[in-house]
């Protein structure tokens, strides 16, 4: 049995801003139960005595810096690669009519 | 020797010596470029220009007198942010961007004096492991023009292996640097997490991404590494450790080292002739003075699960980024070549966006009718299935899924616990060995095309190289030997910071072989 449906794959889509044409929604699904189902093997393994590793850095304190003003990107540098901007600002397509 | 055939640390010497000034050594690997870069293509941006006036200020000023440092060529990976300079990450959605700051490791390499060359073909934002999955053109390995470099820093270890360049960086996220290396019959050390700053590394993976050096062979790697490792105030990962310079372990002293050879990484799903390679290595390592046994991580075999959970769950959440307002492609909106302008003039709407009709696609992303304003969300969706392609698409969405609701514990959350178990087998292996050695990877360079439909069978070649990403320790590929007139890697590993360690066992490896002084014949099918 599949591991995610064709429905679900849709979804997942929906929840990625991303969008697929009918076939390509196909190909998408298959590929992503046979990965689905290879990492599943995961299920066999034991893991109730481990914690979580989310980062290597585990056991290292949390970083911390000096709250000190220093130089950024200027308003220009940052607005620079836009694709649209105006008036100093990124602009996007209208979102309150 | 020609001159592009040098080391990193022979041209610094010759440079240094005034024996060759920088503008002969950038026009010397600007002219290879131009001879072999239609067969190799390893290359998305060569920095010509640049590169040439850099070296004439350099020539100048050492001339009137003045103390110059450097003047060796490298070449960055596409991911690596370059102030000014296109930065693309193989991705269509970043085409024509170029950041307004540079990457830490950029600007160390630029205050040692090192002149940049060019930005390196990758996989589209390292995902991948044949650089096939780059949206501009493929590279080829200059082992055989017919298949691939490897990936996703093939164009990095393929300029290297050609002599395009004499050094280059790349990332590692599960094998990245380490693997087209391999392919590559070069030398790519992937450093301890933290030990060389991300700041400007466009992230993939974030709590597995690293930057390392590629090169010809150990003592360039230990060069190169000293520059860019240390610590950086802009990267909150970035280890307190004191700058080194690992020059000085180059010592062919290995006597008395103990390893572990890892037999969950050189058995099953192994080529036999690449385990053949890696078995005569070990019995060099052993004539060497070190004490070699079988190892094993138990849990290494679960590693590939772990990272295609892991990689794609952190990817997943990066690249939400990409949507077509502050940087990069926005669907429906041209840029004029070379000016990195937006093309308002013509194409683009009233807000900068046009509806489907007078686009490229009026596909699922769009809504409506040609003519008709997109919505945010429109375009939010049309720009990334535009921009992105195939194989970060599919890590999109797997790593959207794990970490979906119902489906996190299950899946990345057991990840997350199987890695803490993966650690502590390295951990029991390291209170035992010195290192850890497998092949770098199971196979030789697979051919051009053979893997680009099946993800799966693509993400196996990264099987010997994503545990040490998991558990964020160092690990360094040389070459040692050849299956099918095709390089083979060694990998060995050691605890987190043994930096030095490891080189000094590849260093000494290196000079008892001479695997490293090959050079690839360029042979093979002219393919564009």
């Amino acid at each position: 049995m599949a591991v995610i449906s064709r429905q679900e794959v849709e979804h997942i889509a929906r929840l990625s801003c991303l969008a697929f044409e009918p076939d390509e929604l196909n190909r998408f699904t298959a590929q992503l139960n046979r990965i689905l189902e290879y990492v599943a093997r995961l299920e066999a393994l034991d893991t109730s005595l481990a914690a979580p590793t989310s980062s290597v850095l585990g056991d290292r304190s949390t970083p911390l810096r000096e709250d000190e003003p220093r130089e950024g990107l200027t308003r220009e540098e940052a607005l620079e690669p836009a694709p649209a901007q105006e008036g100093g600002l990124f602009k996007v397509p209208r979102i309150i009519e | 020797m020609k001159l592009i055939e040098k080391t990193v640390t022979q041209l610094a010497a010759l440079l240094e010596a005034g024996e060759v000034t920088r503008a002969e050594v950038v026009e010397a690997y600007l002219e290879r470029i131009a001879s072999v870069e239609e067969a190799v293509a390893a290359f998305l941006y060569v920095n010509e220009d640049r590169a040439r006036k850099q070296a004439r200020l350099m020539d100048e000023a050492a001339e009137g007198g003045a103390a110059v440092l450097g003047g060796v060529p490298v070449a960055l990976k596409d991911n690596i942010c370059t102030k000014g300079i296109p930065t693309t990450c193989g991705s269509r959605i970043l085409e024509g961007y170029r950041p307004p700051y540079s990457a830490t490791a950029a600007v160390r390499l630029e205050k040692a004096g090192f002149i940049m060359l060019g930005k390196t073909n990758c996989d589209e934002f390292a995902m991948g492991s044949s650089t096939e999955n780059s949206g501009y053109h493929p590279t080829a390995n200059p082992w055989d023009l017919r298949r691939v470099p490897g990936g996703s820093s093939g164009g990095s270890a393929a300029a290297v292996a050609a002599f395009e360049v004499p050094c280059a960086l790349g990332s590692d996220t599960g094998g990245s640097i380490r693997q087209p290396a391999s392919f590559c019959g070069v030398v790519g050390l992937k450093p301890t997490y933290g030990l060389v700053s991300r700041y400007g590394l466009v992230a993939f993976a974030s709590s597995l991404d690293q930057i390392g050096p590629i090169t010809r062979d150990v003592a360039d790697a230990a060069a190169v590494l000293s520059v860019i490792a240390g610590h950086d105030p802009l990267d909150s990962t970035s280890a307190r450790v004191k700058p080194v310079d690992y020059t000085h372990a180059l010592v062919p002293d290995v006597d008395g080292l103990t390893a572990g050879v890892v037999t969950e990484l050189s058995g099953e799903g192994v080529d036999p002739e690449v385990r053949e390679r890696v078995g005569r290595a070990v019995e060099v390592l052993t004539e060497l003075g070190v004490e070699v046994e079988e190892c094993s991580l138990p849990h290494a075999r679960y590693a590939l699960d772990m990272y295609y959970i892991i990689a794609p769950a952190e990817a997943s959440s990066n690249l939400a980024r990409y949507d077509g307002t502050r940087y990069g492609y926005r669907h429906g909106v041209r840029r004029l070549a070379g000016t990195g302008e937006a093309g308002e003039a013509g194409e683009a709407g009233p807000d900068g966006v046009e509806g489907p009709g007078g686009g490229d696609s009026g596909g699922p992303g769009g809504s409506g009718r040609p003519g008709e304003r997109l919505s945010l969300l429109d375009m939010y969706v049309a720009t990334r299935r535009e921009g992105f392609g195939a194989e970060v698409k599919r890590r999109i969405m797997l790593g959207t899924y794990v970490l979906s609701a119902g489906y996190y514990e299950a899946y990345y959350l057991k990840a997350q616990k199987a890695r803490t178990l993966l650690r502590q087998d390295f951990e029991r292996a390291f209170a035992r060995y010195d290192f850890l050695v497998s092949p770098t990877s199971p196979t030789v360079a697979f051919p051009l095309g053979d893997r680009v439909d099946d993800p799966l069978r693509m993400y196996m070649a990264d099987l010997c190289t994503i545990p040490a990403n998991l558990a964020g320790i160092p690990a360094i590929s040389v070459p040692c030997g050849f299956a099918q007139g095709l390089p083979v890697g060694l990998q060995l590993m050691g605890p987190a910071f043994s930096e030095e360690l490891l080189l000094k066992v590849a260093f000494a490896y290196e000079q008892h072989t001479e695997h490293h002084t090959k050079k690839p014949p360029l042979l093979g099918v002219k393919r564009r």
